[in-house]
């Protein structure tokens, strides 16, 4: 799976699960949190690209993540790895 | 009260009570638990209140039993304080309304759940995530959300974990209304306000009278319910899955 297909599916679930967002293309170096996710929309939106990714990531690893690049860049490994 | 939960007359006969604890996410600790029931039981002998009004944080209602808890579960522990709270809900003496601004998860929305009626917000995120630390529902969940939303409902809360936002439960039988954050604690009371000028006598006979099934339920669950716990946390599985997967945030 490509990179690219990657941040399609994690920006679907970001916007499916989040509010107000820019209509144009989303800055992927930001943090869900400043582009106004809550911690549970967090949740909902990670594991709505795992499942969708068919990969499974543990929390802790999640939890280390800064930014959607961070997030886009371990689900590739994982997709990679699987 | 200087805790964290604070308590405030609004209106002639209805009295807020607040949980407010942004440290602990308005979690369910013991300090939590045991300000909120003695602020239930202080509040109960006064003649003049016709209606409580249960509050959070504008981010967050009740998010649910603190690690330390969980814990405790592990280790065999029966008697934990979050289903005495429920309890004092139900059989407080008049209507509580709960003013659901933020999120309610796990035991924190089964709390919510035991008021006698409930505004949610459109934005805010409610669930029943146990499932999701690797164990099965406490708080009376397995019979009082099925009782509540139906079967198909609380079969996908209870066995995905999943969160919903309270637009996505508008009209499915959890709340009363669904409305924008900022008008939550305004809607909530305008339900109380309707009630505040009813004969005292009459509001306590409906409220036990409407709370009697949950009560029933509560009851029901709790022992299925408590030897599905000791199933899961007899393994030592469970605990390193609570660890790595409570949601520490």
């Amino acid at each position: 799976m490509t990179r690219e297909a990657v941040v399609d599916v994690v920006i679907r679930n970001l916007r499916m699960n989040v509010d107000g967002l820019p209509a144009g293309e989303i800055d992927t170096s930001r943090s869900m949190k400043e582009l106004g996710a809550s911690s549970l929309d967090i949740v909902e939106i990670v594991s709505g690209s795992m499942r969708e990714l068919r990969i499974r990531v543990p929390r802790t690893e999640l939890a280390k993540l800064k930014n959607i690049d961070d997030l886009v860049d371990l689900f590739v490994r994982s997709a990679a790895a699987a | 009260m200087s805790g964290v939960v604070r308590v405030e007359a609004l209106e002639p006969g209805i009295v807020e009570v607040r949980i407010d604890d942004p440290e602990g996410r308005n979690r369910l600790s013991d300090a939590v638990c045991d300000e909120l029931m003695d602020a239930l039981a202080g509040l109960r002998g006064d003649p003049a209140l016709r209606v409580v009004l249960l509050a959070g944080r504008p981010d967050v209602f009740c998010a649910g039993a603190p690690l330390e808890t969980l814990h405790r579960l592990s280790e065999g522990a029966v008697d934990v304080k979050d289903l005495h709270l429920s309890e004092r809900i139900l059989e407080f003496p008049v209507p509580v309304v709960g003013a659901l601004e933020g999120h309610a998860v796990g035991g924190g929305l089964m709390v919510a759940l035991c008021c006698d009626l409930l505004v949610a917000a459109e934005g805010a995120r409610y669930g029943v995530n146990f499932v999701e630390l690797g164990f099965t529902p406490g708080m009376g969940t397995t019979r009082l959300l099925p009782a509540l939303a139906g079967p198909f409902l609380a079969a996908e809360m209870i066995l995905t974990g999943a969160l919903f936002r309270g637009r996505d439960l508008r009209g499915r039988g959890l709340f009363n209304h669904v409305v924008p954050a900022g008008e939550v604690r305004g809607a909530a009371l305008d339900l109380a306000l309707r009630m505040a000028d009813k004969p005292r006598h009459v509001l306590e006979m409906l409220k036990m009278t409407l709370a009697l099934p949950r009560r029933r339920a509560l009851q029901e669950a709790m022992a299925t319910e408590h030897l599905m716990h000791q199933v899961c946390f007899g393994r030592e599985d469970t605990r390193a899955a609570v660890e790595a997967a409570y949601l520490r945030s």
